[in-house]
């Protein structure tokens, strides 16, 4: 049963308030007042704790509602939930409706059955009807007009846009009302004390009266000067994600499903012979669904794995076995057309039943029928083609499928599962497509063909927005794509902060190709080249001439720029067929990184001597993964020592004193970087596999991917700490992980202190911009500010909100 | 040196004293701007305060700064109550375990409560609040805490910071509380808030000091 209390700064109050709304529940909500104080004396106030014991005595899991007069009303049920604990918090709602209407709108509806959620919407837009009844008939002083309009900005309508609000609604030759007070009052519109998703009526009458309203509409529906974003109220119409890929696209949606399999008839052997060929089949797509269940169980969830696991027992289906000899026998047909139309029938009758979760199983059994199909006729997985660009939807994407995709054709994605650090997500947001990942399974259900908007800054997707939502979201992807073209033409500057502080913007690459669009995007250098590159996909390890031969290739089309080279990071989920790593319960916890290196010296002494003798020529620098203990580095410089003498003896040219860096990815490393430091010559921060092992959740894995924010209190003070102990030890600290390329935190590390940041090629340019448009001293507050919070959420918050002061930068 | 719980005692009680004399100076400051209730509700809390740990103190700091809490929430009426109410409740917890408070404790204990105020009122610095005072004396005293001073020279700087940030409220516009209301003829006045805030920190470099 929803229980309801009611708080007011008089006793009195709070229990007719609940007289009221008990008249109207007829005994189907728990209501309870919290009025007045505990003090005789001065009886007039809140008490917390009579809150806390109002929500407590009407408590249940379905939910209370809590409704509040003034001011501290309002203060003294949020340290009431303090009180009550997170675990049972969650299931209050703090309601801004007024009191009394609110009271018996909310009374009424939570006894007919409605949800917390929706009686506290309706008990926020309470005063609506009244408002409406009470409105001053239309005078003979022009036309009027009027509009309801929803507060997205979060801190309410506070003095800033009220003002703005106010010289707005002077501007027309008309008598402008906000919630009946006058638009052209500060005072008045202040004292409405809107809050976010308050409703506000604006009316307006006079010559300009239509101008007038939707001039205020649209100014409070793109957040009042404050939020770039239009949101629009949460409905059936709109999902909300996960934020993954920053931009904005409206277009038509298309379904990822596997590429159709095209049979071509051919000759028919003897019965026998096909049901042979298509046991084959079978059993090879079998493996493929075995393998793709183990991948995903481990990377991505049990629960999700679980279709690959259905779809496993597909195949072995005796009745489709049966089905599908008795079509080679009796109809005398190939395999492919066999097995074509028993599966076709088994996923038509599951795409037929009312139930939606079995419909969507046909969706699977037709993924997996494709499978055998393929293997059937030879066919590979068809590159996704698209005839016009579109909004693409899928459950989740894998890194090649992204990479297969024409970026001109994908307008936008939409994933039911992922997260904003997922590689294909990353690589999507280097292709500079928007996406909104962790969209959930509701997405499926919308039909082909049918327009939506997807907004990868805000992680929101309209479905069918309507033309108002349109033509704002058209005016927002208008402004992104400017920025993006205004960014590329910043891109040959060197990044520096408005008040002029030189910054480093380098890049991540792993090979020469990316090297040369490093170049052409404006890096300043290479702050990682991933050696991986060379080492995957081949039975044996590159040799010494080989390697050699790439670092310089790469070095030399960096034209001089600097080029840090990370020596081989395998392990975790990387493997290679020569380097033996066996059975891990916890690959990512194993021998990786380094740990391989110091015990495989055959292959980490040709990899020095490669990037040693690559240096003899060309600025480059040697990058250590996963350091943990200052032992590591000691190990690793005594080898490169060696690596030395030997290339001395044998007359080569190489580096002298290269200087050695370490990524700073574990938390050990964190709590030991001042002792690092004075043995490295400079910090990079693996903001991702920091951010894991900080939080300890793998951000594959959907369930606990959120915790995995790098707005995590904890991440950001061990940043801070990093950036702190190699400015002790006067060392450069880099930041080469997707947190370096997400403009919303740029002025949070600027702010810290960090001098270098380095992200993939494409998004310098973007990076470049977000840096110049902050001083240092506003990139300070910022940082100040969000180290003093304690949950990503209202580091985000605080982000999102602090806006950069508007003046351009000084073009010296 | 270091803060125990028999020191705890000692600013709670000098702030019963110190709201008592600056009662009035803190109301006619919220006449001002305000409901004019801020020094007699700092007044009665704090009485509350003193009485309450007079019947029963605690022998530990975390439970003593519990209990003036829960008598600030019950007591205090106004805003002040429950910004007051979670700045203890959170000081409370940054001091579990503890018998003895060093300076790192003093810090991480205003640290943990001037973060409750924050996030309970959802102001920010330049609003014309408490925090104008509490946010300059947290830099100061982390400051200072940096540098190694002793727990007299960073509640010191504390104090002085908090004493600054209240007087830099004087020409500022308030937005947030009543005040708010006033817009632009919240101008000129100095916040109340800021400035029971600023008692509190000088109380404490006061009564710590040796």
């Amino acid at each position: 049963m929803i229980g309801m209390v009611v708080v007011s700064h008089s006793a009195k109050l709070a229990e007719g308030v609940c007289d009221l709304a008990r008249q109207v529940a007829q005994g189907k909500v728990r209501i309870a007042a919290a009025g007045g104080t505990a003090d005789p004396e001065n009886p007039i106030g809140t008490d917390a704790f009579q809150v806390l014991q109002a929500i407590e005595s009407v408590y249940s899991e379905d939910g209370v509602l809590v409704l509040m007069d003034l001011g501290s009303a309002v203060l003294s049920a949020e340290t009431a939930l303090e009180l009550l604990g997170e675990e049972r918090s969650s299931h209050v709602q703090l309601c801004a409706g007024p009191l009394v209407e609110g009271a018996a709108a909310a009374a009424s509806l939570a006894a007919a059955g409605a949800s917390l959620a929706e009686i506290s919407l309706e008990a926020q837009n309470a005063l609506a009807g009244k408002v409406a009844s009470q409105l001053p008939r239309a005078e003979d002083t022009g036309p009027s007009e009027e509009a309801l309009v929803t507060l997205h900005n979060p801190l309410g309508l506070h003095a800033r846009p009220a003002a703005q609000l106010v010289r707005l609604a002077r501007r027309y030759q008309a008598r402008v009302t906000i919630d009946n007070v006058a638009a052209s009052s500060i005072n008045a519109v202040l004292s409405l004390g809107a809050r976010q998703g308050h409703q506000l009526r604006i009316c307006a009458q006079g010559a300009e009266a239509h101008e007038a309203v939707a001039a205020l509409v649209s100014f409070i529906e793109s957040g009042c000067g404050e939020l770039a974003p239009p949101l629009v109220a949460p409905s059936q119409h709109q999902a909300g994600g996960i934020p993954a890929s920053a931009g904005v696209a409206i277009g038509p949606l298309v379904k990822l499903r596997p590429a159709a399999v095209e049979t071509v008839s051919r000759a028919i052997g003897n019965p026998e012979a096909e049901r042979q060929r298509l046991m084959a089949a079978v059993n090879g797509a079998q493996e493929e669904t075995r393998a793709l269940y183990e991948w995903s169980k481990t990377h991505i969830g049990a629960d999700e794995a679980g279709i690959f696991d259905a779809q496993s027992l597909f195949l072995e289906d005796p009745e489709l076995a049966a089905g599908v000899s008795r079509r080679l026998v009796e109809d005398r047909v190939g395999a492919e057309s066999a097995w074509q139309t028993e599966t076709t029938r088994f996923a038509d009758r599951l795409a037929a039943l009312e139930d939606p979760y079995l419909r969507a199983r046909a969706a699977d059994v037709a993924d997996v029928a494709a499978r055998v199909l393929r293997r059937l006729t030879g066919q590979a997985s068809a590159a996704r083609v698209l005839r016009e660009p579109a909004i693409l939807s899928a459950h989740d994407l894998t890194p090649s499928e992204v990479k297969d995709f024409d970026p001109t054709m994908i307008l936008g994605l939409c994933l039911e599962a992922g997260s904003a650090s997922a590689h294909s997500v990353i690589l999507a947001r280097a292709m500079g497509i928007p996406v909104v990942a962790g969209l959930g399974p509701g997405i499926s259900a919308v039909a082909d063909g049918t327009i939506v908007a997807v907004d990868g800054e805000q992680g929101t997707v309209w479905i069918s927005p309507d033309a108002r939502q349109v033509e704002a979201l058209e005016g927002r992807r208008r402004d992104w794509l400017a920025a993006r073209r205004a960014a590329e033409l910043e891109r040959s500057r060197p990044a520096a902060t408005r008040d002029d502080r030189r910054i480093r913007v380098l890049a991540n690459i792993s090979g020469v190709a990316e090297a040369v669009e490093a170049v052409a995007c404006g890096a300043e250098g290479v702050g990682v080249l991933r050696t991986e590159f060379l080492f995957l996909g081949r039975a044996a390890a590159p040799g010494e001439e080989e390697q050699l031969a790439a670092y310089r290739a790469i070095a030399e089309s960096l034209g001089g720029r600097p080029l840090t080279i990370r020596a081989l990071d395998v392990g975790g989920d990387k493997r290679l067929p020569y380097v033996e790593i066996g059975e891990e319960a916890n690959p990512f916890l194993g021998w990786r990184g380094i740990r391989v290196l110091l015990s495989r010296r055959d292959l980490f002494r040709t990899q020095l001597r490669a990037i040693l003798r690559a240096g003899a020529a060309q600025p480059v620098e040697l990058l250590l993964p996963m350091i943990a203990a200052v032992d590591e580095l000691r190990e690793t410089k005594a080898m490169v020592g060696e690596t030395e003498a030997e290339l001395e003896r044998e007359g080569l040219p190489f580096k002298k004193n290269i200087r050695i860096g370490v990524m700073i990815e574990v938390p050990a490393a964190v709590a030991v970087a001042d002792q690092l430091a004075h043995e490295a010559s400079f910090f990079s921060i693996g903001s991702n596999d920091l951010i894991q092992y900080a939080m300890a959740a793998d951000r594959t894995n959907s369930r606990v991917a959120p915790m995995a924010d790098p707005f995590q209190p904890a991440v950001l003070r061990m940043i801070r700490q990093t950036i702190e102990a190699g400015r002790g030890a006067g060392i450069g600290v880099a930041l080469c992980g997707e947190l370096a390329a997400d403009p919303v935190a740029t002025p949070l590390l600027l702010g810290l202190g960090l001098e270098e940041f380095s992200v993939s090629a494409p998004l310098i340019p973007e990076l470049k911009r977000a840096i110049s448009s902050w001083s240092v001293p506003e990139a300070e507050s910022v940082s100040r500010e969000a180290l003093a919070m304690d949950s990503c959420q209202s580091v985000r918050r605080l982000l999102l909100l602090r806006r950069p002061s508007p003046e351009p930068r000084r073009q010296p | 040196m270091a803060v125990g719980q028999p020191e705890v005692l000692k600013w709670l009680e000098a702030l019963q004293r110190i709201y008592a004399e600056n009662r009035q100076w803190l109301t006619e400051l919220d006449s001002a701007i305000g409901d004019a209730d801020h020094g007699i509700n700092m007044d009665r809390g704090f009485t509350a305060v003193k009485s309450e740990l007079a019947a029963h103190s605690p022998s530990d700091i975390r439970s003593v700064f519990q209990s003036v809490a829960t008598v600030l929430i019950r007591h205090v009426g106004g805003a002040a109550g429950p910004l007051y109410g979670t700045f203890f409740l959170r000081a409370a917890a940054a001091c579990a375990g503890k018998n003895e408070i060093e300076a790192a404790d003093v810090v991480a204990l205003f640290q943990a409560g001037i973060e409750g105020v924050g996030q309970r009122g959802k102001a920010a610095a330049g609003d014309k609040t408490m925090l104008d005072a509490l946010l300059p004396a947290l830099d100061a005293m982390r400051k200072g805490l940096e540098d190694g001073g002793s727990m007299a020279i960073i509640l010191d700087a504390g104090a002085a910071a908090a004493q600054a940030g209240m007087l830099a409220t004087v020409p500022m516009q308030a937005r947030k509380g009543r005040a708010s209301y006033l817009g632009a003829r919240s101008i000129g006045h100095q916040d109340p808030g800021a400035t029971s805030s600023y008692l509190l920190l000088r109380a404490a470099a006061d009564t710590w000091r040796s």
